[in-house]
């Protein structure tokens, strides 16, 4: 699959840009895929121009539009049953931490300008769109993590996304790469103590460590 | 970028550190490195390297259950955050546009430090020409630098000049090299005043064959390369026999007390005799009426009588000793001999001269004249300017510390005598004279410089066109003065600290160097002085290979001229 060919479907598109502040882009999500988006994941922002942002979840968040929460005492089936119209009144909110943008269909791991509302946000589960974003340039390059990192992502997320990724890593990255290039991303970003990141990636890859 | 100035200064060196993909293992002590500052170009040695790590993160990933693979992977990711791999440098050159100088500026901080190539080396050390400046050997460096560092003979013989190193490190083929390159000089250059060698050769490496560990023949010294430009001499009678060298034998009334009291020491002389020499020479020469033959009185007794009367010299000396002293045997002479010293300087003087005077007859070993001396003619032809250089072989003797010194000593005081003839006359030698001097803490050292005419050579003759090249393995036994009149130094591996400071006296930044020298490697030598244009560490340039290209080089040019004579002499030129 192309990039374009991602952003070019409305229908495909799994929620929109609803704030932006600093390098954080709030992203409404719709309602029938928030179950499909987590931490790490990563999408595309169909903006105006040649130029479309990329980032990853840094954190989610489902409120109620009006202010207040009502508790119901049922399960989610019955809820779904006596109020089928519920989600619509529900708000549905991943933040996105800008990492990285599309130009003319090139990865570069670095911010462009910032998108507008309403811009159509696409969620990114395709795998070789996935492994573009890896390696942009056909070697791997975890640089969209200095980014994430300074928004805030812990070793917390970072466990997420690698558990996010972790088939990937192992079949198509090399685990030794991608540890390699993330100690070098955490000592630029200044991580001190790099050692329980290391401890936790191998962990979370599991065996192929 | 290799890497980048940090720190330091021009007296205590600069700091660099190395980028973390460099190997560090690539940067050993005593290599030439480069560094770009902003207008300069600067060239250093290498005097120390090493990594700083983290030891905190060390310890931590140590404990960490991964494969070996995946350590190595994070370690070099990690880069400086667990370790900083860094070089000291003792900077030595600096170059601005053409100019090149010493280095008495910084480069600045976070200049580049830069592979040395070939280019760098020509622009500080230019290039050998084969007539002044010949090859010395392949640089120590951090780059691919395979241009030969020069050394300007014509430099190098203007002042004395020191080789240096514990025994097996090269000494004896960086002799017989630069004794090579001096004699190639001559030839090609054909200086206004030809520069004859003499050399003091204890292991017959330099008249016949330089040897392995093992004692076999590799290499033809300078004399047998240069056959027709040295004339050897040896006390090895069966050597001089065996390889058409001039048999030499030494004339024991040539010797001064002085000599005596330079191999008293190896002889076990009690310091009481030495103390008493002068009057038992006194007694000798006057008293007992041997005059010149003062020295046969203290040998000649009634056991070394036998061995004087098996050889036809021994006999005629005998004679002679007997003859000018009026006594009718060996018996009545040294009865004689032994009175007049009772009755001059007490009975403890008697028993100092009977006990300690056998201990000299070990000179009795060594072959010894009476008819005219060999030293006579050594002299002439060094100082006859198309007479050969002179080279003194001990052949068996080599082991004969007594012999060498005894030898040396007489043709140095003939030498020095012979020159100040001149001197008198108000003339100059026609010719300069460089003496290569094995063991010379033996001549020149702290106790025997005064003593040694080599020392009276080397206070007086330099002005008078005789310098010294100074072999030792133990340059801080070396009187002080001696070390302040070396010019260029040639060192070698040492260990010992104090050899170590004394042949660094007279280098730049002598503090940084002195860690280059004890880890230097076999051939690998240390030189500095007029003779290079700076400090430097060199690979000495195979010495089989050069003489076979000097070999070839020589009867090349030769044929050369020959030809060109001819030419001449056909054209009516000539």
């Amino acid at each position: 699959m192309k990039w374009h060919e991602l952003i070019s479907v409305p229908q495909k598109a799994v929620g929109e840009v609803a704030s932006v502040e600093g390098s954080k882009i709030e992203v409404f999500i719709y309602p029938e895929y928030f179950s499909d988006v987590g931490i790490g994941s990563l999408m595309v922002i169909n903006s105006l121009g040649s130029i479309k942002p990329i980032g990853l979840v840094l954190r989610l968040a489902h409120t109620s539009r009006l202010g207040t929460f009502t508790p119901l005492r049922k399960p989610r089936s019955e809820i779904m049953r006596m109020f089928p119209d519920l989600e619509n009144y529900h708000k549905f909110v991943v933040t996105l931490s800008y990492t990285s943008h599309l130009t003319n269909g090139d990865v570069r791991h670095y911010r462009g300008p910032m998108p507008r509302l309403h811009d159509l946000v696409y969620l990114v589960n395709d795998e070789e769109l996935l492994l573009n974003f890896f390696k942009p340039d056909g070697r791997l390059n975890l640089d969209f993590l200095i980014y994430f990192i300074s928004d805030g992502a812990s070793l917390t997320e970072l466990r997420d996304f690698i558990f996010k990724y972790s088939k990937l890593i192992s079949s198509k990255i090399g685990i030794y790469e991608f540890i390699g290039e993330m100690v070098k991303v955490l000592t630029k970003v200044g991580v001190k103590d790099v050692i329980p990141y290391i401890e936790e990636t191998i962990k979370t890859l599991g065996d192929y460590a | 970028m290799i890497g980048k100035v940090i720190s330091g200064s021009v007296n205590k060196g600069v700091r660099a550190v190395l980028s973390n993909e460099e190997n560090i293992e690539l940067y050993p002590v005593g290599s030439l490195i480069a560094i770009k500052g902003v207008t300069k170009t600067y060239l250093g040695l290498i005097t120390d390297a090493g990594i700083d790590s983290e030891s905190n993160l060390v310890n931590k990933l140590t404990n960490l259950s991964i494969s070996n693979e995946l350590r190595e992977v994070i370690v070099k990711n990690l880069g400086s955050l667990i370790k900083r791999q860094w070089i000291k440098i003792a900077l030595i050159a600096q170059k601005e546009g053409d100019s090149v100088s010493k280095a008495s500026t910084m480069p600045s901080f976070n200049s580049d430090l830069i592979n040395v190539d070939n280019e760098v080396i020509n622009s500080f050390f230019s290039r050998s020409d084969r007539r002044v400046k010949w090859p010395l050997g392949i640089p120590k460096a951090v780059g691919k630098a395979l241009s030969p560092i020069p050394i300007d003979v014509s430099k190098l013989i203007e002042l004395s000049f020191g080789i240096y190193g514990k025994s097996g490190t090269g000494k004896t083929f960086l002799g017989n090299l630069i004794a090579s390159y001096i004699t190639m000089y001559n030839i090609i250059e054909k200086p206004e005043k030809r520069i004859k060698l003499l050399i003091f050769d204890m292991h017959s490496e330099y008249a016949l064959e330089l040897k392995d560990n093992l004692g076999r023949p590799i290499a033809d010294g300078v004399g047998k390369t240069f056959k027709d430009y040295f004339k050897a001499y040896t006390p090895d009678e069966e050597l001089a026999r065996s390889r058409g060298i001039e048999f030499l034998k030494i004339d024991y009334s040539e010797l001064t007390t002085d000599d005596l009291r330079l191999i008293a020491n190896i002889f076990g002389v009690s310091q009481t005799f030495l103390i008493q020499l002068d009057n038992f020479s006194k007694v000798l020469r006057e008293d007992i009426k041997l005059g010149d033959l003062w020295v046969w009185g203290l040998l000649i007794d009634e056991l070394s009588e036998k061995e004087l009367m098996r050889s036809v010299e021994g006999r005629r000396i005998l004679h002679e000793v007997l003859s000018r002293s009026g006594s009718s045997s060996v018996r009545a002479l040294q009865a004689r001999i032994e009175e007049r010293i009772k009755s001059a300087y007490g009975p403890s003087a008697l028993t100092t001269y009977r006990s300690q005077r056998v201990k000299l007859k070990r000179l009795l070993k060594y072959p010894y004249t009476y008819s005219g001396s060999t030293f006579k003619n050594i002299v002439n032809e060094l100082l006859d300017p198309e007479g050969p250089s002179v080279i003194i072989s001990l052949g068996r003797f080599e082991k004969e510390m007594p012999l060498y010194m005894v030898i040396a000593n007489i043709v140095a005081r003939r030498l020095r005598s012979k020159v100040m003839e001149y001197v008198e006359r108000g003339e100059d030698i026609p010719v300069k004279v460089l003496i290569f001097l094995e063991e010379a803490h033996n001549f020149l050292g702290k106790d025997t410089y005064y003593l040694s005419p080599f020392g009276d050579i080397a206070r007086e003759l330099r002005k008078r066109g005789i310098t010294l090249c100074v072999i030792d393995q133990k340059p801080s036994e070396l009187d002080p003065n001696v070390i302040t009149m070396i010019w260029t130094n040639f060192i070698f591996t040492l260990t010992d600290e104090r050899d170590i400071e004394k042949s660094l006296i007279g280098a730049p930044h002598p503090h940084l160097l002195k860690k280059i020298v004890p880890i230097l490697d076999r051939q690998e030598v240390l030189v500095y002085g007029e003779g290079v244009n700076f400090p430097v560490t060199v690979k000495v340039i195979n010495y089989m290979d050069m003489v076979k290209e000097l070999k070839g080089y020589l009867q090349n040019l030769l044929e050369k001229r020959k030809k060109l004579e001819e030419l001449y002499e056909e054209s009516g030129l000539l």
